[in-house]
């Protein structure tokens, strides 16, 4: 699909942006597949599917509301496809029995499985990976049926949609998790970051006194996690499940992001709980990780620019140059190995010096970093202009791999063989609106970023974004290029970016 | 790791020395992957099969099997994976080895098989097995694992046959002990266990053999003949079709099997398996779209597919066990418009060719033609024209072949023009095979020989526990990046057993 690319989409997409929003999607495409959420609404298996055909461009059916239907709007024979939940059986089976007479294509197994099917398991990522690759070979069944891949109308009408419509959406999509959820946060990572800085973009960009109380009450859980397993534990232990690992005496990223985004969020509210929290949080990371020759370990890999931020932001609040120090060792340890020549990023570089695959958020990682930690460092600072420096070659880079046809980067940058992946396109976009703001980039990658943000229009769904790689270790080049993909909620950067592109 | 590779030639130790009855001594393991208390499950079995995938010194017992528990001190590895199961017994252990420097994962422990309940959806947890036991095995190289350690690949390539074989006989014993009466299921994995054992009792005579793959043929034939029991017009249970849930359609499984029975009856002079065969041939001749004697399923809509050549072997039987000149021009008919466009210029195969574009060159879409081609053979008079241009077709397949085999491993691709994608061994097991049946019937010389020689060794290298690791799950149609990504992991049934019937005397 990537690789006959033509410039007819390019010219699509820059034409969408200039054509007037539309509150529907009903008309302005010709949808081929009826795909049918179940009867109480979408589920996983839903939502993974629909992110499927989003990324293949496939036309399906939506709703006014920019959702799978989850009864037929017209007659099936006007579709090429129909997809049906296992539990519509009952009610469609006969339809789909004279659709399949008439011509029309049914998968083998003829309908999906609804997410209910599928036992909860407890081992991380395990069902989402079955998930992610079953879905993904039945949307391919479907494509046997002539289906019209990219199909320029209804990318064009993706496109279109208002992005108010989609913050809308996110909105609900973000009530609807924290109406479940109260008390400490139940764990740290990567998501709750990406969530915590997206609700405050929205509600420094919005004024919506909904995004000030919900992204203030999102912080004031996370105090309390840290208050409660660091400030409060008795050895210094901290639950497996908020480091996301379970051996003695070793740390992950975790504490380092928590930390770095308590300090900067205080830092800016002028809340010195949240400030001491974050201390807590970024002497914990400290605490754990193993040091050698001054150098934390693992040696080399993109994501430890996380302690950087850290230690940058320890330096900023609390005066100690040794901080400084370790933030300025760090970085060198990262960026000499892990930043390429030409401006992407190795996930991880292993001690013989074999690199890694550019992994779509090896790069989006330290893009992200640097960016919420240039404003720790005093902008004369040697660590500030080196960090400015590396993230305009990056995004130098990333103009020459940008997706031609579709805006988004792919999940190895380099590789346009590999699928597309949106939470780096998202990220990279993010970061760009912030580097603007900071006066760290000037308007050239303007235009690439625009067309990043038409790309996720065309993969956004129901609040989160489809074509978005699963979790990742560390490994070799065909294990990145073979990452699982799916829908993703909140764990991406796109909603932040609909903030400054809201009017 | 293979795009990464220095181009290496395999190792021609293995032909040279005297084989190994065990591994121990052979070379230095670096990972202690221990499988359950209780033996190997679903979950060991592929760790393993990943590590093998990237050559990677995992320890072995004198039986090539995991350890179930450490055969020496912790300290002597660079890594550990242990099963959550082992947690009460050794997680000091792991914390002292860790603290020493050894590398743990983060999760500390590899979740069992057992933590994962039965689901009723085919593939389901196994692709989410492939993936997330792939991504805690490359978790591991930052333990600094060595990929394609050397002395690990020659320790396995001079693995003797022998015990190859043992391993198989071992599980196939087990699997039927606890399986008896007609097939529950058809499909590919019963065509290559049949054609596999069909094999081996032909060339070593060994009456387990023979009496192994005559019973799993019986019970294949009292499956069928349950299917006319069951409905006179011969519809045939979705089970038996692959999960096949559409009506008026059909999968290849009654041509797979058809083919298979009247090959084997003729082969064992056993009419029962040939009249089932006939029938049940018939029955998908009749499911399917016929249109100017093209036979196709009805969901490809026209569309050419490698896997049609399973409807020409099946033709082609037909027309020599009924004499009905019907058959014949169907095969020839049916063979023209899968060849033509499926095959490449070059010889390899796509796996669909749909008006607008074609699909990747998946390893399985060369190897099913090739395999159905060589049985084809079988039924033809060696003088007609379809043989001929099957002869022609197979010849320019193993041409291609050569310049895309792995210049470390042996094996071929998961795309097979792609060398960036995985390795893939159940392709690389049907092409020795039917390499040694071609071979056999005189159409292929030597030429391929030293090609098919590396590459048999490469799947020692990849053999663990009677089946093959580095195999890829089901495959639908798709887009290129659907073919790249396709998860790969450890299967029990492939044709390597087959490959191993005719090498077990010069091992």
């Amino acid at each position: 699909m990537n690789m006959q690319t033509t410039t007819k989409a390019v010219q699509a997409t820059s034409r969408s942006a200039s054509e007037v929003p539309i509150d529907s999607p009903r008309g302005h495409y010709q949808p081929q597949v009826l795909l049918l959420a179940p009867e109480t609404g979408d589920d996983a298996h839903s939502r993974s599917l629909a992110s499927h055909f989003l990324e293949l461009g496939v036309p399906i059916e939506l709703t006014d509301d920019w959702l799978l239907p989850s009864a037929p709007p017209r007659d099936l024979n006007q579709y090429r496809v129909c997809l049906f939940p296992q539990s519509s059986k009952p009610r469609y089976d006969r339809d789909l029995n004279a659709f399949a007479r008439d011509g029309g294509h049914l998968v083998q197994t003829k309908y999906y499985p609804d997410a209910a099917q599928v036992p909860s398991v407890d081992i991380s990522h395990f069902i989402a990976y079955g998930r992610d690759v079953y879905l993904y070979g039945l949307a391919q069944s479907c494509t046997e049926h002539g289906l019209t891949l990219n199909d320029p109308a209804f990318l064009a009408t993706l496109q279109r949609r208002p992005n108010t419509s989609m913050l809308a959406n996110y909105q609900r999509r973000v009530t609807e998790l924290d109406a479940v959820q109260t008390g400490p946060l139940p764990s740290w990572g990567d998501r709750v970051f990406t969530r915590a800085w997206t609700d405050i973009a929205l509600a420094r960009h919005t004024r919506d006194p909904f995004w000030d109380s919900t992204s203030r009450q999102y912080l004031e859980r996370l105090r309390e996690s840290i208050e409660q397993f660091i400030v409060r534990s008795p050895d210094g232990t901290i639950p497996s499940r908020y480091l996301g690992v379970n051996l003695a005496d070793t740390s992950s990223p975790n504490p380092a992001m928590m930390g770095m985004l308590l300090m900067q969020r205080g830092r800016q509210l002028g809340d010195s709980k949240l400030i001491e929290a974050g201390i807590q949080a970024g002497m914990a990371y400290e605490r754990l990780s193993r040091i050698e020759r001054g150098i934390f370990y693992p040696p080399s890999c993109s994501e430890k620019m996380w302690g950087v931020g850290a230690f940058a932001w320890l330096a900023a609040l609390t005066n100690e140059a040794a901080h400084l120090r370790s933030a300025e060792a760090m970085f060198r340890s990262v960026m000499a190995p892990c930043q390429h020549g030409e401006g992407l990023w190795a996930h991880s570089v292993t001690a013989d010096g074999r690199r890694s695959a550019l992994w779509s958020r090896g790069t989006q990682w330290p893009v992200l970093v640097m960016t919420h930690t240039l404003e720790a460092l005093p902008a004369d600072s040697p660590l500030a202009e080196q960090m400015r420096g590396c993230l305009e070659r990056t995004y130098a880079a990333l103009e020459r791999h940008q997706d031609r046809q579709r805006g988004l980067w792919h999940l190895v940058m380099n590789e346009p063989d590999t699928r597309l992946e949106s939470s780096a396109t998202a990220t990279l976009t993010y970061c760009h609106d912030r580097l603007r703001e900071l006066g760290v980039l000037d308007n050239r990658y303007t235009p690439m970023i625009e067309r990043a943000f038409q790309g996720l229009k065309t993969v956004y769904y129901a609040g989160g974004l489809g074509a978005t790689c699963r979790g990742t270790a560390f490994g070799t080049p065909e294990y990145y290029r073979t990452r699982p993909m799916g829908w993703y909620d909140s764990g991406t950067l796109f909603p932040a970016t609909l903030g400054p592109r809201l009017s | 790791m293979a795009s990464n590779s220095p181009l290496m030639a395999i190792d021609p130790r293995p032909s040279t020395i005297s084989p190994l009855d065990s591994p121990c001594g052979h070379y230095q393991p670096q990972l202690l992957l221990l499988a359950p208390e209780t033996g190997d499950d679903a979950h060991s079995r592929t760790l393993a099969a990943h590590f093998l995938e990237l050559g990677v010194p995992i320890e072995l017992t004198e039986d090539w099997l995991l350890p179930t528990q450490p055969p020496r001190d912790l300290n002597r590895y660079r890594a550990c994976l242990f099963p959550q199961s082992s947690k009460p017994r050794y997680d000091r252990d792991l914390d002292a080895f860790a603290r020493d420097g050894g590398f743990v994962c983060e999760y500390k422990y590899y979740a069992e098989e057992r933590q994962v309940p039965a689901l009723d959806i085919p593939f389901f947890h196994s692709f989410g097995r492939d993936v997330y036991c792939y991504t805690l095995v490359q978790d591991y190289l930052l333990g600094g694992l060595t990929l394609n350690d050397p002395d690990f690949l020659a320790t396995l390539r001079r693995r003797s046959h022998a015990s190859l074989l043992n391993l198989y006989r071992h599980l196939i014993a087990e699997s039927d002990a606890a399986q008896t009466g007609p097939l529950p299921n058809w499909g590919d994995r019963v065509y290559t266990r049949a054609c596999a054992d069909a094999v081996l009792a032909r060339l070593t005579g060994d009456p387990f053999w023979q009496r192994t793959s005559r019973r799993f043929l019986e019970r294949l034939r009292d499956s069928v003949e349950q299917v006319f029991v069951d409905s006179p017009q011969g519809n045939i249970n979705p089970r038996l079709m692959g999960g096949v849930q559409t009506k008026h359609t059909s999968s290849h499984n009654p041509a797979m099997m058809g083919a298979l029975l009247m090959r084997e009856g003729r082969r064992l002079q056993e009419p029962g398996f040939t009249r089932a065969g006939i029938e049940i041939g018939k029955t998908f001749v009749r499911m399917s779209r016929v249109e100017n004697d093209v036979v196709s399923q009805q969901r490809f809509r026209g569309c050419p597919v490698s896997e049609a050549m399973c409807g020409v072997d099946l033709l082609c039987w037909l027309a020599s066990a009924t004499g009905e000149v019907s058959y014949c021009k169907m095969a020839e008919a049916t063979f023209r418009r899968t060849v033509e466009p499926c095959q490449s210029e070059e010889g390899l195969w796509h796996h669909i060719v749909y008006p607008d574009r074609r699909a990747a060159f998946w390893s399985r879409a060369t190897h099913w033609p090739v395999l159905w081609g060589t049985h084809a053979l079988e039924a033809l008079p060696g003088d007609s024209s379809l043989a001929e241009q099957l002869r022609d077709r197979l010849q320019r397949t193993f041409a291609a072949l050569e310049r895309h085999q792995d210049p470390k491993r042996g094996l071929w691709h998961l795309v097979i023009n792609e060398p960036e994608t995985r390795l893939e061994s159940s392709a690389t097991a049907g092409l020795v095979y039917s390499h040694d049946r071609l071979r056999e019937l005189g159409v292929l010389d030597d030429r391929f020989v030293p090609m098919i020689e590396r590459a048999f060794e490469g799947l020692k290298t990849v053999y663990y526990g009677g089946g093959l690791g580095a195999s890829c799950r089901g495959t639908a149609f798709g887009v290129p990046e659907y073919y790249r990504t396709r998860p790969v992991g450890w299967y029990e049934h492939s044709l390597f057993p087959g490959a191993l019937a005719g090498r077990l005397r010069k091992a």
